[in-house]
């Protein structure tokens, strides 16, 4: 009571930040319902009347078949607490059709980055799940059918109306139906219909990369599906989730916003002394340490392969341990359990020095923000050292037991991301190639030999359906060398592409130590003599190799070839994108009064560097 | 415990608490908070009340009544 009056008098001083800080102390110690309720009434109002920045700017509609206002509480506290500062629109239960199919409903007039859509098996299936035993199969089929398919065109008709992205929940199968034991043994049971329904919603909208599909039957039996609902809510109130599991489920979604927000981590960081094993190396000597398929050991084991199954899907990995560095190598170099290897990690600081330094040497060196790198370490001094003089890398609290160290990491909701591309499959090989690159780079003395050394090879092509993906994740991820810092999704993307007025550039480089993938992208849109570029941007881990060089080139020539007299440039600086504000000035353009960098094509540098073989199209 | 659980679910201060105070005299106490009302009641009390006992609760004579009837001395 005292926390909600001293939130309600800093919201009235416009102290907002102490209003928030002072909601989630009070949270961390009461998180019943009525205190979510209380704080989301006190502050979202006062949130919703700022004008919030767009990395901070969410926001979220939620449609569903039951009442489903509570969730409000417990997501917009989940977003508050890694920075962000969403707004709601929550229409009541049952109008989702009518808010997606009217032209001008709420929904549509709010323009929700993110709409939620929670529906329940029983008002999309109705009497198949009623009277299960009175339908016959193929009519129950044709039910089933008719619709999910009229679901799928509904999703289908709000991404034609909206750029949003829309997470879909798909249905809970019954834990226990009139079928009973008999459920997986006699077709069409009430299990089979919901199964069947699921399936053709994801494959009617699996191409869709606007639409993602969250699995609720599975999560709903990951939280236990008896504690899932509170019946008594439901026959009061339409209510259909328990309070818990609505909590549980505000934690699910963070999994999609994170990576929509660009707010997913890429780096882990690892300590190795009872954290990749059990008992310290220094002590207990490589045969004494714990790392086995038995007990103790298998449960270090078992989370190095969830660790090296994240490495797979994209996470850079990184050691920071304080250890002899000869004598940690050679077990991981050696020992017969160690499932992560040398080649897992791309950056290793073994060493007596401070972890702290050896985290900001980690970051330099991979080009990763620290606030894109979780730490674990299982020693609670040293994770205290780190969160106060790092606050912005995610430092995660091992638990006492080995056990839970897996499970703690997968319930993490920070390395997730929206789709898999090649490139992120690719990514740890790529960080770990740049340090070699690092290594020549000390011995080659000059950075022209360097980069001759490099035998680089640039690739710069129209956008296709393969690269597309890959842009659209580049727009929304890039953030240092990228002159507009203008995020575009798949469908955005895929308009420019078909308008004859814009020219998409995909660019690939590779060299020496291996490809690097789409590294690059270019907008540009061609009004008559001038040509705007509108967006360009190079991903970190290529940046001081003149391949920018080569990308303005080409715009130039294909200008020039069209017909244009000039290319016009914009700088929009941002906080992480200084690096290029003089880029333009740099090759050459004068910024005329609005601010806008003119380069007279006849004047612009066409040829390509001498140390970098293009290939263009 | 009980003036406690008011306190919290409907900002009720004791001082202000009446057998008669009910739904229709407290502006907070409406159908969401009462749905609160009876989950926190359930909670603090340890007891399941009935959903037919949890929609006559409507004021707070009918709550002392319905948890004394669960055994509960007040």
């Amino acid at each position: 009571m005292d926390q909600l009056r001293d939130c309600e008098r800093r919201i009235n001083d416009g102290d907002i930040p102490g209003a928030i800080t002072v909601a989630l102390e009070a949270l961390s110690s009461d998180s019943s319902p009525v205190t979510y309720c209380d704080f989301y009434d006190l502050l979202s109002p006062a949130t919703d009347r700022m004008e919030i920045e767009a990395p901070k700017r969410l926001k979220i509609a939620i449609l569903s078949t039951y009442t489903f206002d509570a969730m409000a509480g417990y997501l917009y506290f989940e977003c508050v607490r890694i920075g962000l500062l969403p707004k709601f629109y929550i229409a009541g239960f049952g109008q989702y059709v009518q808010e997606i199919i009217g032209q001008t409903s709420g929904l549509y007039q709010f323009q929700p980055d993110l709409l939620i859509i929670a529906a329940h098996a029983e008002a999309m299936l109705g009497p198949v799940l009623e009277s299960p035993f009175r339908i016959e199969v193929p009519k129950k089929q044709k039910i089933v059918e008719e619709s999910a398919q009229k679901f799928s065109d509904l999703i289908d008709h709000f991404c034609r109306q909206s750029s949003g992205s829309a997470l879909v929940h798909n249905l809970m199968t019954p834990a226990i139906s009139p079928y009973g034991i008999l459920e997986n043994k006699i077709e069409g049971s009430p299990g089979d219909c919901v199964r069947l329904y699921n399936k053709i919603v994801s494959s009617r909208l699996s191409d869709n990369s606007q639409v993602h599909i969250l699995d609720f039957d599975s999560w709903a039996g990951y939280f236990g599906k008896s504690r899932v609902r509170n019946p008594k809510m439901w026959y009061m109130a339409k209510i259909y989730l328990a309070d818990d599991f609505m909590a549980f489920l505000a934690r699910v979604y963070m999994r999609y916003i994170k990576p929509l927000k660009s707010l997913n981590k890429k780096c882990l960081v690892l300590d190795l002394d009872n954290t990749l094993w059990g008992g310290i190396l220094g002590e207990d000597g490589a045969h004494g340490i714990d790392l086995d398929t038995g007990p103790p050991g298998n449960a270090y084991r078992d989370f190095q392969f969830f660790i090296k199954s994240l490495k797979d899907r994209g996470l850079i990995l990184a050691i920071n341990s304080r250890n002899n560095f000869e004598e940690a190598m050679s077990v991981i170099r050696t020992h017969p359990y160690m499932i992560l290897k040398e080649d897992d990690f791309s950056s290793v600081k073994i060493n007596w020095n401070d972890k702290v330094k050896n985290l900001e040497q980690i970051s330099n060196e991979l080009n990763i923000g620290l606030d894109s790198m979780i730490y674990l370490d299982d020693n609670p001094a040293e994770r205290l050292l780190v969160r106060q003089f790092l606050p912005e890398i995610l430092t995660v609290d091992l638990p006492h037991d080995a056990s839970l160290y897996r499970v703690t990491l997968e319930e993490m909701t920070d390395w997730d991301s929206l789709a898999l591309t090649e490139e992120d499959r690719r990514r740890p090989q790529l960080y770990l190639s740049e340090r070699r690159r690092d290594d020549l780079k000390r011995s080659s003395g000059s950075m022209e030999k360097f980069l001759a050394s490099l035998e680089m090879e640039v690739e710069i092509k129209p956008a296709d359906d393969f690269s597309l993906p890959r842009l659209a994740q580049l727009t929304q991820r890039t953030n240092q060398f990228n002159l507009t810092t203008r995020r575009y999704n798949e469908k955005q993307l895929e308009q420019m592409r078909r308008s004859p007025l814009y020219r998409l550039y995909a660019v690939g480089a590779k060299d020496r130590f291996g490809d690097n993938g789409l590294i690059g992208a270019a907008i540009v849109f061609k009004q008559g003599a001038a040509w705007r570029i509108d967006t360009f941007l190079l991903s970190c881990r290529v940046i001081g190799r003149q391949i920018e060089t080569v990308m303005l080139a080409k715009i130039a020539r294909d200008a020039r070839v069209g017909g244009a007299t000039c290319l016009e440039g914009e700088y929009l600086p941002t906080a992480k994108n200084n690096q290029v504000q003089n880029f333009y000035a740099g090759l050459g353009f004068k910024q005329n009064p609005d601010g806008l960098w003119i380069g007279d094509i006849s004047r612009l540098q066409t040829a390509y560097p001498a140390f970098i073989g293009v290939h263009e199209e | 415990m009980l003036d406690n659980l008011l306190a919290k679910v409907l900002h009720l201060d004791p001082g202000d608490v009446t057998d008669e105070t009910s739904m229709e005299s407290v502006q907070r106490w409406d159908s969401v908070r009462h749905l609160m009302l009876v989950s926190e009641l359930e909670k603090q009390f340890k007891i399941t009340l009935a959903t037919r006992e949890a929609v006559k609760m409507r004021n707070i004579f009918l709550i002392k009544k319905a948890l004394q009837e669960h055994g509960i001395e007040l």
